[in-house]
């Protein structure tokens, strides 16, 4: 194999004191918040399982739902874009941002945007994309990508952010000393933004065919004043966000704050179509672009399930392997397990292929899932999928001699007695030396000496002694 | 046929259909919804006063919207009302030297929600009811609530509200924040950093206590 980028990385990650601590102030929070906000509603577990329903239904006849939602859409007079490639959803908005006569535009959080660089694209043509999600503004200051689906910025201390807004503001006379203080400075500079931009471009949590309707949830309100205050709303979000009604929206709404943030539902949650003749505000051209870039070779698939995901954030709160080594070391937008899934199925470098070794498969992910999304289940297949396609795994040579032992009882325990007495001899208070194969795994891990009899030397004994 | 399209109905083992087709096959799948589940709740508006104080709404229980006029007399900020006949009808004459139109300065908002949702103790505003700039851009917002218009659960508010006529709706559960600073919240990110919540009792009684 060549360059094992996700090691190198959370090596680096690993030993980076900064990331470190602001990883430590982030993991309680989030765990505790969710594990509060469900512990309210009595019957949380039927939510999941009726947002999942919701999620399921809409994936088996999503040709019909997006169909509809187009319809909807260009019915109330909006625009619907289809962009098989992140290269098509770069070319679409592009001639969108053009024709509106676009310098600059101002961007709430979107995943898709994010997947498709788009805020490279729209600086190369001349437009100066200016992003309004504090997190995301502070990342964008940085020139960093977000290391985390709901909470880009987790990565960047109080310190750090107080750095970045030195270096791009003119301070005067502000202090940024307290997190007020750096809201406040956020809250004062994105303002002028939103008052100037040409275009605003949202990502969406949700798409309602029903009415052509898409769900933005925020807490700050950026979302909102980017789709509202400009003259073109460009909304970017992928084929998979399509549900039937407002009621399936409902069931996707009940369980997605409380699995991010462990609020009962956003500060704003707002359903936004195409500016109608009784509106007092809004602008006047609504565009969705859709984005596919592979996901739809996910259906019919053993892979289809990822497909329901919400965005969340709940599996990577909860995984021990994102906690410790933070979302910059997957080096894909989608970070944590979900990304462990999604990254190699959507982009599939070969080194991508790596991301779903790294679990411990301790299934946390899929009890916090608030879709049920078997993501230890969907990692392994991916595991099987990369030895099937790629064959080059260290250790496969060891896995299948002990698969061809384990197929003879006998001569298993005749080996694994062996075993035994060999590395209890080879032992040195407890632990084995470095074994030849196994370098990578005992770099970091002590391998333990057998302490005396096998398991089954114990049964048999124990059994006998009765 | 655009070629996404074309693609998924392709996975899903179909061609894709057009116009009637598409309309007739969605009306059928409507029938397939499955029942609404909810967080089973108590009283309405009980539960409504409680989730919208964890929301960090200012609640307050009145029996008619006079005193609010004297509220906004003792605030310096430009108050802009959002034009609703409810709203423009009452006697604006105390504070009509602060009445604004201009809601992208600093101001304080007035607007009537057509709704309150006890589940999530969210109010519901419309772009029909008040400009969506002036929800969003204002420093502190008074939001009036006719307790009668509390329901338990969103999906009563979809049966009432007829989805067509406007481009937006917002459910909005208090006022602006952001945890994007090492997690710790922070009120008043970009929108009002104070939501102040004027409920409208029918018989100027405060709402019943918890059964």
């Amino acid at each position: 194999m060549t360059e094992p980028g996700f090691i190198l990385r959370s090596r680096e990650a690993l030993a980076d004191p900064v990331l470190q601590s602001a990883m430590d102030k982030a993991r309680p929070g989030f765990v505790r918040k969710r594990s509060d906000a469900i512990a309210r509603v009595a019957n949380f577990s039927e939510l999941r399982d009726k947002a999942r329903e919701v999620r399921q239904r809409s994936l088996r006849d999503l040709d019909v739902y997006l169909g509809i939602f187009e319809r909807r859409v260009t019915a109330a007079g909006g625009h619907v874009h289809w962009a098989s490639s992140t290269d098509d959803l770069r070319r679409i908005v592009l001639d969108i941002a053009k024709a509106a006569g676009a310098r600059t535009a101002t961007k709430g959080k979107s995943m898709i945007a994010e997947e498709a660089e788009l805020n490279q694209a729209l600086e190369a043509a001349g437009i100066s994309p200016r992003e309004t999600d504090l997190g995301e503004y502070i990342i964008q200051l940085a020139g960093e990508p977000p290391s985390h689906i709901v909470a880009p910025a987790l990565h960047k201390t109080r310190p750090q952010i107080a750095d970045l807004f030195r270096t791009a503001h003119a301070l005067g006379e502000r202090q940024l000393e307290t997190v007020q203080d750096l809201v406040d400075e956020a809250r004062r500079v994105i303002r002028s933004h939103y008052l100037e931009a040409d275009i605003g471009i949202t990502g969406a949590n949700i798409l309602i065919a029903d009415t052509g309707t898409m769900v933005l949830c925020t807490n700050e309100g950026n979302g909102d004043l980017t789709a509202s205050l400009p003259d073109t709303h460009i909304v970017t979000t992928s084929i998979d966000k399509v549900v039937a009604s407002w009621d399936d929206a409902s069931a996707i709404l009940r369980v997605l704050a409380r699995s991010a943030t462990g609020q009962a539902i956003t500060t704003y949650t707002s359903f936004y179509g195409p500016r109608q003749p009784g509106d007092l505000d809004g602008p006047s051209h609504f565009h969705v672009v859709l984005l596919d870039n592979r996901r739809s070779s996910l259906l019919g698939s053993e892979y289809q399930e990822m497909l329901q995901c919400i965005k969340c954030g709940a599996c990577m709160n909860h995984c021990p392997v994102y906690q410790a080594v933070g979302g910059h070391s997957y080096d894909s937008v989608y970070p944590g397990p979900m990304g462990a899934v999604l990254t190699p199925l959507l982009r599939g470098e070969r080194g991508d292929y790596l991301l779903p070794h790294a679990s411990t498969f301790c299934g946390r992910c899929e009890e916090v899932c608030p879709v049920r999304i078997p993501l230890p289940s969907l990692l392994r297949k991916l595991r099987e999928k990369d030895v099937r396609e790629h064959h080059q795994r260290g250790g496969i040579w060891l896995i299948r001699f002990y698969v061809a032992l384990a197929r003879f009882p006998r001569l298993y325990r005749v080996a694994t007695s062996a075993l035994s007495v060999l590395s209890a001899k080879l032992a040195k208070r407890g632990k084995l030396p470095r074994l030849p194969g196994l370098g990578a795994w005992q770099r970091k891990r002590d391998m333990a000496a057998p302490q005396g009899a096998s398991f089954q030397q114990q049964w048999r004994a124990r059994r006998k002694s009765r | 046929m655009n070629s996404v399209l074309r693609t998924i109905a392709a996975r899903l083992g179909r061609m894709p259909l057009a116009e009637d087709a598409l309309e007739r096959r969605f009306a059928e799948l409507k029938t397939t919804a499955t029942a609404t589940v909810a967080p089973p709740l108590a009283d309405a508006i009980t539960c409504f006063i409680a989730e919208a104080e964890k929301n960090l709404f200012e609640i307050s229980r009145h029996s008619n919207l006079e005193t609010l006029i004297g509220y906004l007399a003792d605030s310096k900020l430009p108050v802009v009302l959002a034009p609703q006949a409810s709203v423009r009808a009452l006697n604006w004459q105390p504070v009509i030297g602060r009445l604004s139109e201009d809601y992208r300065a600093p101001a304080l908002g007035v607007v009537e929600a057509v709704a309150g949702i006890a589940e999530t103790g969210s109010v519901t505003i419309r772009s029909t009811d008040a400009p969506s700039g002036l929800l969003f851009l204002c420093e502190e917002l008074v939001v009036i609530l006719r307790q009668e218009r509390i329901v338990a659960l969103q999906e009563e508010l979809w049966q009432r509200l007829s989805p067509g006529g406007y481009r937006a709706l917002h459910l909005i559960s208090g006022p602006s924040r952001t945890a994007d600073v090492e997690q710790t919240l922070q009120v008043g990110a970009h929108g009002p950093r104070r939501v102040h919540l004027w409920l409208v009792t029918e018989n100027g009684n405060p709402a019943p206590p918890a059964p």
